[in-house]
């Protein structure tokens, strides 16, 4: 079975770090915004002071990593010329609509792509858009007095609500991210490139022809590792809690609403909230274990 | 320059920045962040006390919650209808 390497050393390790970073911030942050329905996490892991330091560790973390990213694709980009490969094209966007066709049966193939389609890029992009705001948002938060001589309260305040409501988005955005890249059910339980950086010959065939046809590969010889465990019960329990927490955000968010200045508050905090609070919050730990694992798994992996 | 050294100059330029925010933040370590930022008790107090005193923050701050009440909701239908997609692509497959 010949492996070919995807992704470097850098890659793999600025993956598990903002990984790691974002996910802390959504087990910390949120037990803070709603505080009615994960309480109990909060004081599971040490009381409000335990769970705010931990917040900043990880926020430490996260602008550490993104600062990092920032300049290396930076100056890879003007001094080596490379990195175009992540960049929006024209095909993206034929690729969507195609890809969707496909979702629908409206066509048979799938488009052919190249090493990171249009919801990777999506994924790559979506995290820039939303690293860059909760840090600046985040920071002002974390100094409200030294923000407040140039800034009125007022402007504070609401960005403790933007704060909060991208944080929600955000949430989302983490469980799309784990089920279209990560969990898929032809790599349950779950895909280990990102942390060996190697994948097999025949899986990059299938899933990105064009990044393969580039790289001029002669053929391997075979021997596919995929394998459909569609069916397990382990798969239908972990699409089921997707399923469960999707839903009860997707309506929690459109319950959500104003209360002056106390911010994004749910309309009602009945067992539902808490339950699909929780289940989101479980699977983000669950995550978080897994990614560990993986990153354990990717160490001990010779290359 | 080499992709190594890229990647030294990055970490350096990182670990200043990082470096900075953690000698920015000690300079604070004389506050008390579980009592000042126990999220819930200052919620608490500006949802009882700040709405009369600082009415203008208010009336901005409904706005702005508005406005993030609208981005929410349509991030998670676009997200959710987007998985979904996503999941039955897969499945297709997965199939194959």
């Amino acid at each position: 079975m010949k492996e070919i390497k995807r992704f470097s050393r850098v890659q793999i390790w600025v993956h598990t770090l903002l990984g790691l970073s974002v996910m802390v911030l959504l087990l910390t942050g949120l037990p803070i915004t709603f505080s009615d329905q994960l309480g109990w996490f909060m004081s599971l892991i040490g009381g409000p002071g335990i769970t705010m330091l931990l917040h900043r560790l990880a926020a430490w973390m996260l602008i550490f990593t993104a600062t990092f990213i920032g300049v290396h694709f930076i100056l890879t980009r003007t001094l080596l010329r490379r990195g175009e490969e992540v960049l929006f094209t024209l095909k993206d966007l034929r690729d969507a609509i195609l890809d969707m066709k496909y979702a629908l049966g409206l066509t048979d193939e799938p488009p052919k792509i190249g090493k990171y389609d249009w919801i990777r890029k999506m994924n790559m992009a979506g995290v820039t858009f939303f690293v860059i705001l909760m840090a600046a948002t985040g920071l002002m938060l974390w100094f409200p007095l030294e923000v407040a001589s140039s800034v009125s309260l007022t402007t504070i305040i609401a960005v403790r609500t933007v704060h909060a409501g991208l944080a929600i988005v955000f949430l989302l955005f983490l469980l799309a991210h784990t089920t279209s890249i990560h969990l898929r059910p032809d790599k349950f339980p779950m895909d280990m490139s990102i942390f060996t950086g190697y994948m097999t010959l025949e899986d990059a065939k299938k899933e990105f022809p064009l990044w393969v046809e580039k790289m001029d590969l002669e053929a391997g010889d075979g021997g596919s590792v995929v394998k459909s465990q569609k069916n397990s019960l382990y798969y239908r329990l972990w699409v089921g809690a997707v399923a469960v927490s999707f839903l009860t955000l997707v309506i929690g968010s459109l319950r959500l609403r104003s209360e002056g200045l106390a911010g994004l508050r749910l309309i009602d905090a009945g067992a539902w909230a808490t339950v699909g609070l929780s289940t989101a919050l479980g699977l983000t730990l669950l995550y978080l274990g897994a990614m560990i694992y993986g990153q354990a798994k990717g160490l001990g992996r010779k290359s | 320059m080499k992709e190594d050294q890229i990647t030294l100059v990055s970490l350096a330029v990182a670990f200043i920045v990082l470096g900075y925010l953690i000698y920015y933040t000690a300079s604070f370590s004389s506050q008390d962040p579980g009592a000042y930022f126990a999220e819930k008790s200052l919620r608490n107090v500006e949802a009882a006390e700040l709405p009369g005193i600082y009415k203008d923050a208010a009336v901005f701050n409904g706005k702005v919650n508005s406005l993030m009440y609208a981005i929410v909701a349509v991030g998670a239908i676009l997200i959710a209808v987007l998985s979904l997609l996503e999941y039955l692509k897969f499945v297709k497959l997965a199939r194959k």
